[in-house]
């Protein structure tokens, strides 16, 4: 019985060894999957940009500004649709819903881009964002019907991230054969690569296929770490090798992989137990301590500490030291009863969403996550277990609705803010208008358009009756209509003078010839000429036309422009009874959320303190059987 | 005492069963008590307050751009960076008729942003119908890392539609230098 009440209390502490390290793994990979959601719609290298509105909402997109690049489309689109991007903007913002949160209004933009219209890459690219939708609510048959139907083309990131979604999918509809056919299309050493092979790893061992399970977490344990997620991922594989030796009795010596893990990284607890258990089922109890001695000596994590000093208690009972045991025993019920004490305080005095709102990381329309770093926690009582809460997925998802709510309500208070400015500049524009009508009524622009097109009508007539009766002197220049004229005078005199008898004769003939080559030039040059003065005319035409497109443009201003402002004021007036409603509703939305926010704290923190609780009453137990054992022991003859 | 290593083989088979059963989506240590959502999702209706928002403001958006910047006088200018090896963008000052419309200091998150292919909107004005001097200067760190002061400058010719520019700094790769540009867009 004694020994049962121990492998209890044992077993109890190793789950939650086990549990820390499912936490601790899963952490980072939610990590590159947060990550990835946002980056996975962003393009590696610069996209062409055919249309600046387009690019404007890239430029937010890049700067995780989802709320403003949304805008910049729903405005463009509004106005004048971009339509020289092909699916781009809809892709862009599906995905830009997706990123908000708003899963269904993704969804509707990715149903209407799986259409059999769409060219096949932006139909891939549509499914397998439905999949991934529907795989991040938990969907996982959907997740699966969409993915299977993203099989055309997609980049190499998207490709092996399709592969891990839908392995991860047969894993928890308990399809393994389809995910071990699928892992079968994976060649790569990607971090989604890696990731499946974990995931299926662990999946085969849990169902019995030890050996295969062992084999692709292998591969894992050999890798050479590129940056710290992979150098976590192989800690992982090698805890999960470790435990699953030390289960299933293989011929892998599981204080090998233990030792593999990295005694800094945030798996050491987990591996430094584990040597412990190894040495033990190898009837090595002493050696078992020195690993959770070390264990017992670190004071983090709070519960592998606590953990390590019952781990060493058991080995010293089993190395038949009950008094240091006991020692160990009382020292961990003290931990306990301090980590009771200061659960109990963070839950009666700390406003968990007022500490969370006084870090760094909240700004203005950014979706940065919270980190351990920023969060001013580590002055809080149980911070040890007030951080995974906070770090946790659920709340994270929550927490990100409230941010985003609070940010709603500024942006639309703001915009409220603005109205009376709306209208101070609606007012100022009408005066504007009403002193640039006046104007135009002065100078009566109508009036002087109509008498220029009637000066070009006479023009064109007469430039007719040229061209008709080829009156070449019309078209002559200024010195030849004054050597004309100068001629005539000359002609004149001559007759005169030959009418008085006098003999002109010489002169005469100088006159004709003068006269002979003006004209001859006057008839050579008519056709230029006249070409000349037709393309002035067309040059005039041209002006005209444009006069009398702006003319009616203004017109059209002027008459529509009473009406806009009308329009605009009545819209500024209904808008700000919209603004009023939906900053009330957001008020009350945000104020719901902090309330779930705050509760799923406090509810993780009964949860953690009912776990204790547990523990330490079984080391309470353990410590009266060991009391009861010596004092038999001291009574005894 | 024998009864320790069964009782123990038996323990580790049962934590192995909890053991890391991982998914990059999985709930966390503590989270398991945690849930994505309560009892009454607020999750549609967070969305659906996401959608009113998001309406209103691109409603609101329109009304402020059409009272302010009337499309007969609507004077816009964008910025875009094309690679950006040869050049390192501090900041912007635009000037339109020689008159100071806008400067521009630019922030590591912005300049990324520029550098993936997005494209800022760096100034909206209104502008006469005729033609104006447009005159951007580029401020920043040029090849080897020295101090580098570029300006492109173009006369424009403003209708009664509404004008787009963007101003492009791009790599000339030939010369080894940043190539700037001020182009005109139809829409």
């Amino acid at each position: 019985m004694p020994v049962k009440h121990t492998t209890t209390l044992l077993l109890m502490m190793m789950l939650s060894v086990a549990a820390s390290a499912t936490a601790a793994a899963t952490a980072t990979a939610t990590a590159t999957a947060t990550a990835t959601a946002t980056d996975s719609s962003q393009h590696a290298s610069p996209l062409p940009v055919h249309d600046l509105r387009y690019g404007k909402a890239l430029y937010d997109f890049y700067q995780d500004r989802y709320f403003h690049a949304i805008t910049d489309i729903m405005v463009a689109q509004a106005r004048h649709p971009i339509t020289k991007q092909g699916s781009d903007p809809q892709l862009l913002l599906g995905s830009l819903y997706l990123s908000y949160g708003m899963h269904e209004a993704a969804a509707d933009i990715f149903k209407q881009l799986s259409n059999k219209d769409m060219d096949p890459y932006t139909r891939s690219l549509a499914w397998f964002y439905m999949g991934k939708m529907r795989y991040m609510d938990g969907q996982y048959d959907k997740a699966l019907e969409a993915l299977n139907s993203a099989h055309g083309p997609l980049d190499g990131s998207k490709f092996s991230e399709r592969l891990y979604m839908m392995v991860n999918a047969d894993l928890h509809e308990k399809n393994y054969k389809e995910a071990t056919r699928l892992l079968g299309q994976i060649d790569g050493d990607g971090i989604w690569d890696h990731y499946t092979r974990y995931n299926l790893g662990t999946a085969l061992i849990r169902t019995g296929h030890i050996q295969e399970g062992i084999n692709l977490l292998e591969r894992i344990s050999r890798l050479t770490p590129r940056d710290e997620e992979e150098y976590t991922l192989r800690d992982k594989a090698n805890i999960a090798i470790g435990y699953a030796s030390l289960r299933h009795n293989t011929s892998i010596d599981p204080t090998t992989s233990f030792s593999l893990v990295r005694l800094n990284g945030p798996f050491s607890s987990e591996a430094l137990l584990g040597i412990g258990w190894a040495y033990s089922l190898g009837k090595r109890p002493e050696d078992a301590l020195k690993p959770w001695m070390e264990l017992s000596s670190r004071t983090t994590p709070v519960s592998a500490h606590q953990e390590a000093m019952m781990a060493v208690a058991y080995a010293l009972e089993r190395l038949k030291h009950p008094r240091q045991a006991l020692t160990y025993y009382t020292k961990v019920i003290s931990d306990y009863d301090h980590t009771l004490i200061e659960l109990e305080k963070a839950l009666s005095n700390v406003d968990f969403i007022a500490l969370l709102r006084s870090g760094t990381y909240s700004p203005y329309m950014m979706r940065d996550k919270p980190s351990a770093t920023e969060i001013p926690l580590k002055s809080l009582p149980a911070a040890a277990y007030i951080e995974p809460l906070i770090l946790s997925r659920g709340f994270q998802q929550a927490y990100q609705s409230l941010l985003d709510l609070n940010e709603l309500k500024i942006v639309i208070s703001k915009w409220r803010d603005k109205i009376p400015l709306l209208r101070i500049m609606l007012d100022e524009r009408r005066r504007q208008y009403e002193i640039s009508v006046a104007s135009m009524k002065q100078s009566d622009y109508a009036a002087r358009l109509k008498s220029l097109n009637q000066k070009r009508s006479l023009l064109a007539n007469r430039l007719t009756d040229i061209e008709q009766h080829q009156k070449i002197e019309l078209l002559a220049t200024r010195g030849e209509r004054d050597r004309l004229q100068r001629l005539a005078r000359i002609k004149r005199r001559l007759d005169k003078l030959a009418h008085r008898g006098l003999d002109m004769s010489s002169e005469t003939t100088d006159y004709r010839i003068l006269y002979g080559l003006t004209q001859w030039k006057l008839y050579t040059d008519f056709p230029e000429r006249l070409w000349q003065v037709k393309k002035g005319l067309h040059e005039l035409d041209r002006s005209l036309a444009l006069a009398r497109r702006n003319q009616s443009t203004l017109e059209n201003i002027l008459k529509i422009t009473p009406l806009n402002f009308d329009g605009f004021s009545r819209k500024i007036s209904d808008i700000d009874v919209h603004l009023k409603n939906l900053i009330d509703k957001l008020d009350s939305a945000s104020k719901m959320q902090e309330h779930y926010c705050k509760q799923l704290i406090i509810d993780g923190l009964h949860e953690t303190r009912h776990q204790i609780d547990s523990r330490r009453n079984r080391a309470l137990y353990a410590q009266a059987r060991l009391y009861d054992q010596l004092s038999h022991r001291s009574e005894s003859p | 005492m024998s009864t320790y290593p069964l009782t123990l083989a038996m323990l580790i088979l049962t934590i192995l069963c909890a053991i890391p059963v991982l998914d990059a989506h999985a709930s966390g240590d503590h989270a398991a008590t945690i849930q994505a959502t309560p009892a009454s999702n607020p999750d549609e209706e967070i969305q659906a307050l996401k959608k009113e928002a998001l309406d209103v403001n691109r409603e609101l958006f329109m009304i402020e751009d059409d009272i302010l910047y009337p499309e007969s006088t609507q004077f816009t200018v964008f910025l875009s960076l094309d690679v950006g090896d040869f050049f390192n963008l501090d900041s912007v000052q635009l000037r339109v008729d020689n008159k100071i419309v806008a400067n521009y200091l630019y922030t590591a998150r912005e300049l990324m942003a520029l550098r993936k292919g997005g494209v800022q909107q760096l100034y909206q004005g209104n502008l006469k119908s005729g033609d104006h001097e447009i005159t951007a200067f580029f401020i920043g760190k040029g090849p080897h890392n020295r101090d580098y002061k570029r300006a492109v400058s173009r006369t424009i010719k403003k209708s009664l539609s509404p004008l787009f520019t963007e101003l492009k700094i791009v790599d000339d790769t030939a010369r080894e230098q940043p190539d700037f540009d001020l182009a005109v867009w139809d829409r």
